[in-house]
């Protein structure tokens, strides 16, 4: 996995694995950490394709202890799979401010990936249960929402408050 | 020397559609069977001959019935059913008559799958993913010794499936392709690090390089309708007990060993576990690609466990 830094921007890319060591990671996220000053390190891993369970070991032995106060950028739709399924992803000083989301077009047979700004796009409310996420215009198709918002969004059920009090 | 083997199907309130088309499966198999529709009758099928051996086809509801009926006697398996939601139930594999938890959502009664089962549950030759996909379905082959060969067959998966998509299927393949690598990537790692006992003390990060008669021997194909990965490790060494741990695995409480079979039994439709004990082991998992990813991710869920100790040959 490759990796840059700027300011107070990580970026990554590549696959998370076990091709990552844990002190290379401390080191990224110590080097954004100067930069920021009082800001927040902004993680994207949008760039990512996958990661396996030893990459998710290793990033979440460093993001967990709540050492670096880490906002996640962009995320993709595998990686909201894993907050959905692993605690520890929010554990320690995380937020999320946008997030990929499928949509599809049922006139085209398409999928496409947008981008939601959580707080925004995504309201931050306890559940999602009868939650109807709006249908997206964009060149003139209309996408749906290809995901069960209350599946997908569970990460901000689970963490209501956290996400309350920064939205 | 075969055995007659006598199906009965107890799915009391299930919509006669799916009853028929098991029916259809079982004839198919050349199996006698009989259809129960109360609990009484259900114990007076099974009271009789004991020549025959069972199959219980079940309603995950009536697991009373079946825990009844296991101490009355042994020479049966089970096949339990439930109507995908939740998408998958995997307390009933703790049964030992029990040997698949296949989730049905509406009137889907995969035919093809439902005569491999039939045909697998008394049988010895329980291994080869290519029961699950058509005859003539080309298959490609990875032997797995180090990481080099690890990456190769990942990133080959991964090409195959996204491969697949034509123009306006790209994003749609992409997830597909990232779901097939992420599955044969973690049970590339269960087999060398998990099932391997010359491996248990290694870190999972860290290289691994293993002889020729260790290595793990990924497959995958994709028939037009169905795409199939197997693993498979000259070990043997899974059990039905650690197959339910890994799959119950709870990611709220820790990360490591089991995290991997649970991430790609979360990534598939149906995941079958072949197992000759202490000679070898394969994971078929199989998903059938829809045009919504959201159609995909609802798909309930079938977990089968066959081992060559629990099965013998009969007809």
């Amino acid at each position: 996995m490759e990796v840059k830094v700027e300011g107070n921007e990580v970026r990554f890319s590549g696959v998370l694995d076990e091709g990552i060591a844990q002190d290379v990671i401390e080191s990224v996220l110590k080097e954004a950490q100067k930069n920021c000053k009082d800001q927040r390190i902004l993680v994207d891993y949008s760039e990512v394709k996958r990661a396996n369970s030893c990459g998710i070991l290793t990033w979440l032995q460093v993001t967990s202890m709540g050492s670096y106060p880490i906002t996640y950028v962009n995320v993709p739709v595998w990686l909201i799979a894993q907050f959905n399924m692993i605690e520890e992803f929010m554990m320690g000083d995380i937020t999320i401010s946008s997030i990929q989301a499928p949509f599809y077009c049922p006139d085209t047979d398409e999928t496409t990936i947008l981008t939601l700004k959580v707080g925004e796009d995504i309201p931050v409310q306890e559940q999602y249960d009868d939650f109807e996420f709006p249908v997206q215009t964009i060149d003139g198709k209309e996408y749906e929402p290809d995901f069960e918002p209350s599946d997908y969004f569970l990460f901000i059920t689970f963490n209501i408050e956290r996400f309350r009090r920064t939205a | 020397m075969t055995t007659l083997v006598k199906v009965v199907l107890f799915l009391p309130n299930w919509r006669p559609i799916i009853l028929k088309k098991i029916s259809v499966v079982v004839r198919a198999a050349g199996y006698e069977f009989a259809v129960a529709k109360s609990s009484e009758e259900f114990s007076s099928m099974l009271s009789g001959s004991t020549a025959a051996d069972y199959l219980i086809i079940i309603d995950s509801n009536h697991q009373e019935e079946l825990k009844k009926f296991e101490k009355l006697r042994s020479n049966f398996r089970s096949v339990v059913l439930h109507n995908g939601k939740p998408k998958y139930l995997i307390g009933f594999l703790e049964n030992k008559s029990t040997f698949a938890s296949i989730g049905l959502s509406e009137a889907k009664v995969d035919t093809r799958d439902f005569l491999i089962l039939l045909r697998k549950a008394f049988a010895k030759n329980i291994f080869g993913i290519e029961k699950y996909l058509a005859r003539d379905t080309r298959f490609t082959e990875f032997v797995v010794t180090d990481e080099k060969s690890r990456s190769l067959a990942t990133s080959s998966v991964f090409n195959s499936v996204e491969s697949l998509a034509g123009p306006a299927d790209c994003v749609k393949y992409r997830q597909y392709a990232n779901r097939a690598a992420e599955i044969v990537d973690e049970l590339i790692l269960n087999a060398v690090f998990e099932s391997n006992p010359n491996l248990a003390s290694k870190n999972t990060y860290e290289p691994f390089k293993i002889s020729n008669e260790q290595s793990i021997k990924v497959k995958c194909g994709y028939d037009g309708e169905t795409y199939g990965i197997s693993v498979t490790d000259p070990f043997g060494s899974l059990s039905r007990e650690k197959l339910i741990k890994c799959v119950n695995f709870d990611f709220h409480k820790e990360i490591g060993p089991g995290a991997g079979i649970k991430l790609a039994f979360d990534r598939i439709h149906r995941m079958i576990a072949n197992v000759e004990p202490g000679v070898r082991t394969e994971f078929v998992c199989l998903f059938q690609f829809k045009s919504r990813m959201r159609l995909f991710v609802e798909e309930p869920k079938a977990l089968q466990f066959y081992s060559t100790d629990e099965s013998k040959d009969a007809s």
